[in-house]
């Protein structure tokens, strides 16, 4: 779909669930960058009596991602966060998961007039940027302190801790059959998780991207709402900070670095878990637990270029290789952070 | 057929001019984060272009060593032997690279149960590999239109 036929779309498909939009009109468009593989923008509309921004994040058909998403589970999902009052999260308007209005899935949101939460990291003051991390932990456990059965039916729940973490160290083999050529850093990923079992944690909604650019600051002092839902799953809470912990290494400003022990605590406090279950260490076995998804996709994505696969030539499958080498080095890093507190101990 | 510049050298060029001139005419975030991301995959080519036979051939040199020790020691396992008897010095770098990867796989799997000494050598193959791979991506990584 072009996306210049988008906004009439977008009016179509909120009008579809709200009368009130009918005969809207889109008066200014602005992209929104980030995700790889879908568009968001954000419009000014004009309703009969107001205007109002919204955000539509729409899946182009064909788009696969890096990882497949099941945009129903996606949808059952967001519903149910929007009727949620603990964990926060921006209001959905409409979606449209089986094309009747796009050709694909897309999502339309209430725009938030807050700032994005990375911005308002990157203008905080080193010193300052401790009392920020405790925001992003009290967003973590208020996700991770829901209750499994209230989920949405279409969430897979796996059946007890140890067959989820043997699935995800499962994964890591699987990906590397899956490519034609070995690939030891998977092999020794999978044998070394294997052998250092951390102590096990309640099974637990798993935002599944949680990061500070997946945020936004309604305003500095009170907690911020959390985006972009698509790999959300049940899992292991500590997939998410394993995950905050890779992203903070990466892009800065390095918010968790900022006060460690602060966020901790918090996390610890707000989430009822304790400190043998949620630590750095955990954090890092998870770390490379968190990557194994996407690192599956990207590697996909680049073996099809070395097969010339047309539908892979394309400038990111090729920078997926930069990445998949980038989560080796993180991967090699969380070992040895978790080899050394075990020698200290 | 010329040879110079070198393939690193033009791919250098290009990106500079891609990073520099090209860059800075645009100001949608979405084109910015495109260009930034082409300028990191020619980055890697670049370096690949220059180094890559050489680290191959290192990286063969050093896991076949090693595996020749787990060979000699109790702790080898039947498809890890086998894989180092079918290595065939003839091939091509690349299948050699792909074979010696296998057989880095195959002592991998075999975890901390073949001792302190073997498993730290696999380390060591791992951040041979490791920094192969860091210096391929410039030492670090820039996520292209998140920084």
């Amino acid at each position: 779909m072009d996306i210049s036929a988008l906004p009439e779309a977008a009016i179509a498909c909120l009008s579809s669930t709200n009368k009130f939009y009918k005969g809207a009109k889109v008066l200014e468009i602005s992209p929104i960058s980030g995700g790889y593989s879908r568009l968001t923008f954000k419009y000014l509309i004009k309703t009969k009596n107001s205007t109002e921004e919204i955000v539509l994040q729409y899946v182009p058909l064909g788009a696969t991602g890096i990882v497949r998403i099941d945009r129903m589970v996606e949808n059952d999902i967001l519903n149910y966060l929007s009727v949620n009052e603990e964990v926060e999260t921006p209001t959905l308007l409409a979606s449209d998961i089986k094309g009747d209005f796009f050709d694909s899935a897309a999502f339309i949101y209430k725009a938030e007039t807050g700032r994005p939460f990375v911005d308002v990291c990157r203008d905080t003051q080193d010193d300052k940027l401790g009392s920020l991390n405790r925001i992003v932990a009290r967003s973590a456990a208020s996700v991770h302190s829901q209750e499994i059965k209230n989920l949405p039916a279409s969430m897979h729940s796996p059946r007890n801790w140890d067959d989820y973490l043997t699935s995800q160290i499962e994964l890591f083999k699987e990906t590397e059959s899956e490519s034609f050529n070995s690939r030891p850093f998977l092999r020794y990923m999978a044998k070394w998780l294997d052998e250092n079992r951390p102590p096990a944690a309640p099974l637990s909604l798993v935002h599944g991207d949680f990061q500070v650019s997946n945020m936004i600051s309604l305003n500095e002092e009170k907690d911020a709402l959390l985006v972009d839902w698509e790999l959300s799953h049940i899992g292991d809470p500590r997939e998410d900070l394993g995950w905050l912990t890779m992203v903070c290494n990466t892009i800065p400003p390095d918010i968790l670095a900022a006060d460690p022990k602060g966020f901790y605590d918090e996390y610890r406090a707000v989430s009822g878990l304790s400190k043998e279950i949620i630590n750095p260490e955990t954090s890092a076995y998870f770390l490379i637990i968190s990557s194994i998804r996407t690192h599956r996709g990207m590697m996909k994505s680049s073996d099809a270029l070395a097969k010339n696969s047309k539908q892979a030539q394309s400038v990111l499958a090729a920078y997926y290789l930069s990445i998949t080498s980038y989560q080796h080095t993180m991967w090699m890093n969380a070992v040895k952070i978790v080899e050394e507190m075990k020698r200290s101990r | 057929m010329i040879i110079s510049p070198s393939i690193s050298e033009i791919l250098r060029g290009v990106t500079h001019e891609m990073g520099t001139s090209l860059k800075q005419g645009l100001s949608d975030p979405v084109k910015i984060a495109q260009i930034d991301t082409i300028i990191g995959v020619l980055s890697s080519c670049s370096v690949r272009s220059e180094n890559e036979k050489e680290w191959m051939k290192q990286e063969i040199a050093s896991i076949l060593s090693v595996a020749k020790k787990f060979d000699l020691s109790h702790h080898s396992s039947n498809k890890l032997s086998e894989a180092l008897k079918s290595f065939n010095d003839n091939e091509s770098d690349e299948r050699k690279y792909q074979l010696a990867s296998n057989i880095l796989s195959l002592m991998s799997d075999l975890g901390v149960a073949v001792g302190e000494e073997l498993s730290s050598e696999v380390w060591s193959l791992m951040e041979q590999r490791l920094q192969h791979e860091a210096y391929i991506i410039g030492g670090g990584f820039e996520a292209a239109g998140r920084n």
